[in-house]
């Protein structure tokens, strides 16, 4: 009896098993996700390209530190950003938009393509794409500056009322998958 | 996380469950069955458990979804069936998962109509509530205008105890048997929230593309004892200091009773853990409350005055949901649970082939049924069983279970108890019509144990 019992045990202990199902198919997971986020956005005016003297400041430039790629997620999963951008430039001049990715020591890491805005153009819209391969390039980024380069032509008059507005997010891509990063 | 490790979590997730010991309980062959009930009519002169070995028993359990549901072979995309899972899920469901460690038992009979038993187990118990809205915004991002994502989901309850315990069963008369279990808790690590409120949201900006919402954020998580930080220097003798020293300790009460009818035909009932752990060192509870919104950040161009702008949105963010962390001591409560059964013996008696039974049951049949009802932080966890005991010769005795649960309609079980001399040992599973396919079980419990069980007499 002693035996029984325990052939018995063993057997319940080994019949115990999974069949009908494949756990390779785990290689196969791939679960893309997107994820928006508003990033800056500004309202310039005349004013703004006038210093105290009323002479024009052609170059706007302005940095700041938002962590969009931080995290392991981010490192591991990560695929593609696209920043996008609304612009409307009042003004009857050229206005320039340059967009640059920092390190923690100020390094330049990425430059995106400048984005030019022709005068009189209302809610004009722009995307930026950072590719999968580009990905790597930017991750490590701390910090971004912005530039505004306001091009040649008729004197900034005040009462006007010209502006220079524009609207940024990042709409970040992720593609999750089992495999080890 | 690599596949094994993925494999594995969903392996443990169907082998593992619930703390349903329907096969043990009321079933008086065993000495552990004091512990389901300490009213129980125990028939032993003395036991004494294998020290580890005495108590095994490892459950879990899953609703809404099996291993099966992802990993079947049946040509479908993974990624379609893990699209069904996490939006077929509700709130409701739960993953739980216990475990018990019995490190050392025993018991005597005083004398005729008391018996003293005692021991020392170590038990995890986990609860985890499927947070729904929380896992479709990482599914589908932040893409979905004015969808709101609800935090009210989010509930779960862990902790790992020693516990330290004596109980006596007592005979009133041939007819009722009462008992009782008073328990020492010494909490090795809690961990719990639940009641939380908050919704997250995003819709079209004004002045920017998008506004994110974050509003009416009501949280709280409690934890106490060995937390997660500490993991990476952990070693099982910094668990076991944590049983021994009772840091957090606790008390709780077990209660039951036997009350028979006649020779064929009882009733039982117990209530477990009626008690609380006082967590009072290494405290850290994390309260949050308040709202944010955000269109991001405004850019000013002055040269003059620049300003650190995620400094400035961090500070605002935390002055609007601050979250504090408070190391003031809690009580966290066991789930109680309450057992009943009805019992009909029938069949030869044991004068008639010469059999002494090792139980108060003489008859070679029992039928019955069992109810189960375990307090869990969102909903009761129950359990209602059918049973047929049979013992074959003197060595062995058998016990079939049919249970309807939270999990399944049909989860059929089995106990097997053998006494060859003074060595008990038992072994008891359920959902055993899954065991030529675990991965179509919602849930499964396996117990065990070895004990030295002496009828005779004491002087």
């Amino acid at each position: 009896m002693k035996n029984i019992i325990g052939i018995l045990s063993i057997l319940l202990l080994l019949t115990g098993c999974v069949s009908g199902v494949d756990f390779d198919q785990i290689d196969d997971i791939e679960v893309y996700t997107d994820h928006n986020a508003s990033l800056v956005y500004f309202n310039l005016d005349a004013n703004d390209f006038l210093d105290d003297l009323g002479n024009e400041t052609l170059v706007l430039s302005d940095t700041f530190n938002i962590p969009v790629f931080a995290g392991p997620y981010s490192e591991n999963y990560l695929i593609q950003a696209d920043f996008l951008f609304t612009i409307s430039n009042t003004f009857t001049r050229d206005i320039s938009l340059q967009y640059e990715f920092l390190d923690e020591n100020d390094n330049s890491l990425f430059l995106v393509e400048p984005i030019n805005s022709l005068p009189n153009s209302i809610n004009e819209e722009y995307i930026r794409i950072i590719s999968e391969a580009q990905i790597p390039n930017v991750i490590t980024t701390e910090k971004f500056v912005m530039q505004i380069l306001m091009g040649n032509g008729t004197p900034l008059d005040p009462s006007l009322n010209l502006s220079f507005n524009a609207e940024s997010a990042v709409l970040l891509h992720y593609k999750v998958t089992t495999e080890d990063e | 996380m690599n596949k094994i490790v993925l494999g594995f979590v969903f392996i443990f997730s169907i082998k593992l469950f619930s703390q349903e010991y329907q096969v043990l309980y009321d079933f008086d062959e065993i000495p552990q069955t004091l512990i389901l009930n300490p009213g129980s009519n125990y028939s032993h002169d003395y036991f004494i458990g294998i020290p580890i070995l005495s108590g095994l028993s490892i459950d879990g359990g899953v609703t809404g979804v099996t291993a099966y549901d992802i990993f079947a072979d049946d040509g479908r995309d993974i990624n379609d069936k893990i699209r069904d899972v996490i939006y077929g899920l509700k709130n409701s469901d739960s993953f739980v998962i216990n475990e018990r460690v019995e490190v050392v038992s025993g018991g005597i009979r005083l004398n005729e109509n008391d018996f003293l038993s005692f021991g020392l187990y170590e038990e995890f118990d986990m609860v985890f509530y499927y947070p729904s809205d929380v896992a479709q915004l990482f599914y589908e991002g932040t893409t979905n205008l004015d969808k709101r994502y609800s935090l009210d989901g989010v509930n779960f309850k862990a902790d790992m105890i020693g516990v330290l315990h004596a109980g006596i069963s007592h005979k009133i008369n041939e007819k009722f048997t009462i008992g009782g279990r008073l328990k020492l808790y010494s909490s090795v690590f809690s961990a719990q929230t639940k009641n939380n409120q908050g919704e997250f949201y995003t819709t079209q900006g004004v002045n920017n593309y998008f506004h994110h919402h974050l509003i009416n954020v009501d949280a709280t998580v409690q934890t106490a004892g060995i937390v997660y930080d500490d993991y990476g220097d952990l070693e099982p003798k910094d668990f076991a200091k944590k049983i021994i020293t009772f840091e957090n300790p606790g008390f709780g009460l077990d209660m039951g009773f036997t009350y028979k009818f006649n020779d064929q035909f009882h009733v039982t009932g117990s209530i477990l853990d009626i008690g609380f752990v006082r967590n009072s060192n290494d405290v850290s509870s994390y309260y949050i409350r308040g709202g944010y919104d955000t269109e991001g950040i405004e850019l000013q161009f002055d040269p003059d005055v620049p300003s650190d702008y995620w400094e400035e949105l961090k500070e605002d963010f935390e002055n609007k949901l601050p979250i504090d962390t408070i190391t003031t001591a809690y009580n966290s409560y066991r789930p109680i649970k309450l057992n009943a059964s009805a019992k009909y013996s029938f069949g030869k008696p044991y004068y008639e082939d010469c059999y002494k039974s090792n139980a108060n049951d003489p008859y070679r049949n029992a039928v019955g049924g069992q109810l189960f009802v375990a307090n869990r932080p969102l909903h009761a966890q129950w359990a209602a069983t059918f049973f047929y005991e049979r013992r074959f010769g003197s060595v062995l005795r058998t016990k079939f279970t049919y249970t309807l649960d939270n999990y399944s309609s049909s989860n059929i079980g089995i106990g097997l108890s053998s006494k060859f001399g003074p060595v008990n040992l038992y072994f008891a599973m359920d959902n055993l019509q899954y065991l030529s396919n675990l991965a179509k079980a919602n849930s499964t419990s396996f117990q065990m144990g070895l004990n030295i069980i002496i009828d005779k007499k004491i002087p």
